[in-house]
């Protein structure tokens, strides 16, 4: 059969383009660093003693965002961290890729689906599982053990050991995990208006019935002076009232020991039940805003700038929501206190607080120099604690994120917190230099400064009030950074298999359960909630859970 | 007649191959992406493939239909879709009936400005509906002024889905207007006329030459709209919604969203995918036999 020459020649000229716009979809996320051959021509080999041994190549793959700028001529595989890798350790690193972090973890799947991994890369905690059980990890026991620098273990251990241990599988390592900040980010503490308090003759409160007594004022004695009934006492969103929770000893989603060695869920406690009811009349009172289910923090936050709210639970960096407040009303007057507790003896009460990891660091079962990984590390360690031009360029390129492997200090805010209040009390901020973030000390030392002498720039006050000598990291650091003071999810890792599959349903009808508790339907269905919790799922999970925590 | 046949299955033959390009694309990125279906079936795992995970046969299925909220997801989308579908049919046969009684400057006003809600995606007008419809925003202010005590539009779950589908109406219905206008201008003006003559009046032509004349496009756009009986509108739920109002407002589509999802549950989601597409599959073909049936109309 012979065919019109035209129409052929048109279909090949269509498939062409279809092919060529495929092929071009997937190369343009592959790889945005420039070719490989580049690295090689950047600093002497030789040129230290740990190079004699001769060079060494790992290979990896790394989350990198749009924003992070190169100097002119270098790019992730040619600059200060990898000339240091090279001149110190004799180690090159090529890239597989490079992806911005909403792309990462998808990408790293696929390479854990086909089981391809580079000599080591950064996953989170369900890739972590998944790696390891599918055997694709190195056991890094000895490579740590041997070659971890002083610095590196010191640094592993802040947390107290923690994220060592999730790390450890039947006493054998495959991972370097990152702690994440999860001592100063999760705890809660009570923002309130101080000019408003002093305007209606009260005092901070130490009790939770403190607290709803100052709502019952902040909403019905016009704090603001404006013969208005526009004010409400408790700000509150649906993710932020367990500080409220907390002051009741009663704690959300977290797992907690029960006293005889086993491990409970918390939101399904007696105490919950209790500050359940609590909410559930201040809310029937007004106290809360009667919609604070539809409100995101972004619309709260309005309300506060607009002075339409007295206090609100929230963690140490509250003040840059709060700061717009000031910055319209500068009588706002925003101090933060410890959280009220169910008594006065109690006071004040733990905050709940979830341990976490933010990554963790493995090699692959096939890496021939497990030691040059851990050393990579190292590097990390010692440069950002010693070198800060490997932090932050002359031009102020943030070249940290350079870095082949990241283990930072977790806390990092409010280490820098006591330095710069150290600072302030000495007058002299030459001891800023020794924290483990300098240029950013630096910064938040200046802005304490300018607002002790009376700057009225709201990041000023913001960041004087996260950072100075009397702040929300010195609350914080006072009262909530040793363990006797918090209540720790005792739980951490990757999701268990029950959880994997029951967890969304039971998260769901607890969220569902408590806020339409707390906006008055009957406290009974609490009571079924729990019935519920355990025959949908939890049970199995419970016992999950206690194995976990057992075989610890 | 075998000889005249020839050259036109030719050119057939050339035309056909023109449709490769377009067939590969669909068995690429449409009936590829299907053979993922058989996660619904396992339980799944990225590292371990759709080859490694273990086959778990109809369990994710038994699982989602025994979850308590289930019946009460579908029973949602259903009524939720239906009003939008109901309503939406009859208000854009009125909307469409009163502008083809006005003049033609003032049509084109009207019409441009019902269009634009449409043109909106549902995260901006979600955005802007939230602050509307609040205890303190505009349309309470005015029922406060009637002396209304204020309506929990977002907050009561009887009223719930009631926002959800009049929100969706003022949305969508200028845009439905569209179809109906143009049935109605491939009316016969003669028709019109003849009636003018028998001295029929408005309401008349409206009721014996109007209707009449856009009776197989309403029936058609009525029983096409059946295939989406199952899809309430994620983006406007998931904008609108939050727990208080889970059980009037939850759609099968923000269920598998939490479900699935969020926890990166794979083959949960998937079965309540097929489980969604095996009915409306069904959906589809009784509306296309439906509609041949009373508007005459086939695709094939």
């Amino acid at each position: 059969m012979k065919l019109n020459r035209t129409f052929v020649s048109v279909l090949v000229g269509v498939m062409a383009v279809v092919a060529v716009s495929a092929c071009s979809n997937d190369s343009s996320n592959e790889k945005n660093a420039s070719p490989s051959g580049s690295a090689s021509q950047a600093g002497s080999p030789a040129s230290s003693a740990a190079s004699a041994a001769g060079p060494i190549e790992l290979t990896s793959v790394k989350m990198l965002d749009p924003n992070v700028t190169f100097a002119d001529g270098e790019d992730i595989e040619n600059n200060i961290w990898t000339r240091a890798a090279k001149d110190e350790y004799g180690v090159t690193i090529t890239y597989k890729w490079t992806a911005p972090s909403a792309q990462y973890s998808e990408k790293v799947a696929l390479m854990l689906a086909t089981g391809d991994l580079p000599d080591f890369l950064q996953l989170d905690a369900t890739g972590y599982e998944q790696a390891l059980k599918a055997g694709l990890l190195a056991d890094l026991t000895d490579a740590y053990e041997k070659y971890a620098s002083p610095a590196l273990k010191e640094r592993m251990m802040l947390d107290g050991g923690d994220a060592l241990q999730a790390g450890m599988k039947d006493g054998k390592m495959y991972a370097v995990v990152q702690a994440n900040s999860w001592k100063t980010d999760s705890e809660q503490m009570l923002y309130i208006r101080k000019d408003w308090l002093d305007k209606l003759n009260l005092e901070a409160p130490k009790t939770i019935d403190d607290v709803m007594r100052i709502a019952e004022a902040f909403t019905k004695q016009d704090p603001d002076g404006n013969n208005a009934d526009d004010t409400i006492g408790l700000g509150m969103t649906l993710n932020n009232y367990f500080g409220f929770l907390n002051g009741n000893n009663a704690y959300r989603s977290i797992w907690m020991p029960d006293g005889s060695g086993n491990l409970v869920y918390s939101s399904i406690q007696p105490e919950m039940r209790d500050a359940l009811l609590k909410l559930q009349q201040m809310y029937k009172n007004g106290y809360i805003d009667p919609e604070f289910y539809t409100k995101g923090m972004d619309v709260v936050k309005t309300d506060i700038t607009n002075g339409k709210i007295g206090m609100i639970y929230d963690n140490y960096v509250a003040p840059l929501n709060l700061m717009d407040s000031w910055d319209k009303d500068k009588n706002a007057d925003w101090i933060v206190v410890p959280q009220p507790a169910l008594t006065e003896a109690e006071y004040p009460a733990k905050s709940e607080v979830k341990n976490g990891f933010s990554y963790y660091l493995v090699a692959s079962k096939n890496i021939k120099n497990p030691e040059a990984f851990i050393n990579m590390i190292n590097l990390f360690v010692d440069k950002q604690s010693n070198d800060s031009s490997y932090v932050t360029d002359s031009e102020g390129r943030m070249v940290h994120n350079y870095a082949p492997a990241n283990i930072s200090t977790p806390d990092g805010n409010l280490y820098n917190q006591r330095l710069i209040a150290k600072a302030i009390e000495s007058g002299d901020p030459e001891g800023l230099l020794t924290g483990s973030n300098t240029a950013q000390a630096k910064q938040n030392y200046e802005n304490v400064i300018r607002l002790q002498e009376g700057s009225t720039d709201k990041t000023d006050w913001g960041l004087g009030k996260i950072f100075g000598p009397e702040s929300s990291l010195s609350v914080l650091d006072q009262y909530y950074f040793t363990p006797a003071h918090y209540v720790k999810n005792e739980f951490y890792g990757a999701p268990t298999p029950a959880m994997v599959k029951y967890s969304a349903t039971l998260n769901d009808l607890e969220d569902q359960t408590f806020t339409k508790i707390i906006t008055g339907t009957s406290i009974d269905s609490f009571d079924k909630f729990v019935d519920n919790w355990h025959s949908l799922g939890g049970d199995e999970i419970t016992k999950e859970v206690n194995a976990f925590y057992q075989s610890r | 007649m075998k000889e005249s046949k020839r050259p036109r299955n030719r050119s057939a033959a050339a035309l056909h191959l023109m449709i490769l390009p377009a067939l590969a694309l669909l068995l690429v990125y449409s009936y590829g992406p299907m053979l993922g279906l058989v996660m619904a079936f396992q339980d799944f795992t990225p590292a371990q493939g759709w080859f490694g995970s273990p086959w778990v046969g109809m369990d994710n299925f038994k699982y989602v239909f025994s979850l308590p909220n289930f019946k009460q997801v579908v029973w949602n989308t259903l009524f939720i879709s239906i009003m939008e579908i109901a309503l939406g049919q009859i208000l854009a046969l009125v909307v469409t009936l009163l502008l083809n009684e006005v003049k033609n400057g003032f049509k084109r006003t009207v019409q441009t400005i019902i269009y634009i809600p449409h043109f909106l995606s549902w995260i901006i007008l979600g955005g802007i509906l939230l602050e509307v419809l609040s205890l303190s925003g505009i349309v309470n202010m005015f029922l406060h002024r009637l002396g209304i005590e204020p309506i929990s539009f977002l907050g009561d779950s009887s009223i719930f889905p009631w926002t959800l589908i009049f929100s969706h109406l003022w949305k969508e219905v200028g845009f439905a207007t569209i179809i109906f206008l143009a049935a109605l201008s491939s009316i016969n003006p003669q028709l019109y006329e003849a009636a003018e003559i028998d001295g029929a009046g408005r309401l008349r032509k409206m009721w014996n030459v109007t209707l009449p004349g856009m009776a197989p496009i309403i029936i058609l756009a009525a029983v096409l709209s059946i295939g989406n009986l199952l899809n309430a509108g994620f983006d406007q739920v998931f904008t609108l919604y939050n727990p208080v109002v889970y059980d009037t407002g939850d759609i099968i589509d923000t269920f598998v969203y939490r479900l699935g999802l969020v926890q990166s549950h794979y083959s949960l989601a998937t079965a309540v995918g097929i489980f969604k597409s095996t009915i409306s599959f069904t959906f589809v073909a009784l509306s296309y036999y439906l509609a041949y049936r009373l508007a005459d109309y086939r695709i094939f």
